[in-house]
């Protein structure tokens, strides 16, 4: 994928969203929601804003008031009414401290997220994924 | 004997896993402590209620911060407090391994 990177961490606890948009922001514009209800408002919108749509969606599980999983099922029904399904569905990489086999299976069986990462994350894993992901070029250099 | 954390050694952390350079290390450290002391807050708030499920969740996020920190031992603890709190325990001593998290923080909070 050419260019900057549009990008919404979703993530409540707030030293794990700092350093996540830290380590994004060289790749594009990141957005931030504080927990999984602010994240689908803003999604919604992103939907029907022309251009709006994210590349990438960070995404915690265990958050107050809507967790994650919840979060990524109603990204799918906002994608399956619109006919956005298969390649052009949204990447949503998991970035969770949960890394149980039902969570795991949940988040990429049932709703097709490209990545289920356990945190803490280093610079280095985040990068290796946008790149297997082809959100980023193999040569890109952030340094 | 508690091994306690110190701000130099979140700095190397810092440095090494998230390549953040130093000045933006400096930037960030007093809302990171600032937000520990949060989640410690919180953490003695589900202590005080009682509720093993809410030491549960407190106990998931401060163990996100202190991974992030490169506080490994505390988190270890925080795990402790997260797991058997999701179960519902309340055969276990959440007091004293809260106690525990507070005093191996302190030097981090002054």
């Amino acid at each position: 994928m050419a260019g900057k990177l549009n990008i919404l961490i979703v993530e409540d606890e707030f030293i794990s969203r700092a350093l996540l948009k830290e380590m994004l922001s060289p790749f594009g514009e990141c957005s931030t929601a504080n927990d999984g209800a602010e994240a689908i408002e803003v999604l919604h919108a992103s939907y029907e804003k022309p251009g709006g749509r994210y590349d990438l969606v960070c995404l915690d599980i265990m958050m107050p008031r809507v967790n994650g999983q919840e979060v990524l099922q109603e990204i799918r029904r906002i994608e399956q009414r619109k006919g956005l399904e298969g390649k052009d569905a949204t990447k949503v990489m998991v970035v969770s401290g949960l890394d149980d086999a039902q969570n795991r299976m949940e988040a990429l069986v049932v709703g097709g997220c490209a990545a289920y990462l356990t945190k803490p994350v280093s610079k280095q894993q985040l990068e290796e994924q946008l790149r297997q992901l082809h959100l980023i070029e193999t040569s890109t250099n952030s340094h | 004997m508690v091994q306690q954390p110190s701000i130099e050694k979140i700095r190397t952390h810092l440095a090494e896993q998230f390549s953040l350079p130093t000045d933006q290390i400096e930037t960030m450290m007093p809302s990171f402590i600032a937000a520990l002391s949060s989640h410690m807050q919180n953490l003695e708030k589900a202590l005080e209620q009682n509720n093993p499920l809410l030491l549960g969740k407190a106990g998931h996020t401060i163990k996100g911060a202190f991974l992030n920190l490169g506080l490994g031992d505390c988190a270890t603890v925080a795990m402790r407090i997260e797991e058997k709190g999701k179960q519902g325990d309340t055969s276990i001593d959440y007091r004293s391994l809260v106690e525990d998290l507070r005093v191996r923080i302190k030097p981090l909070l002054r």
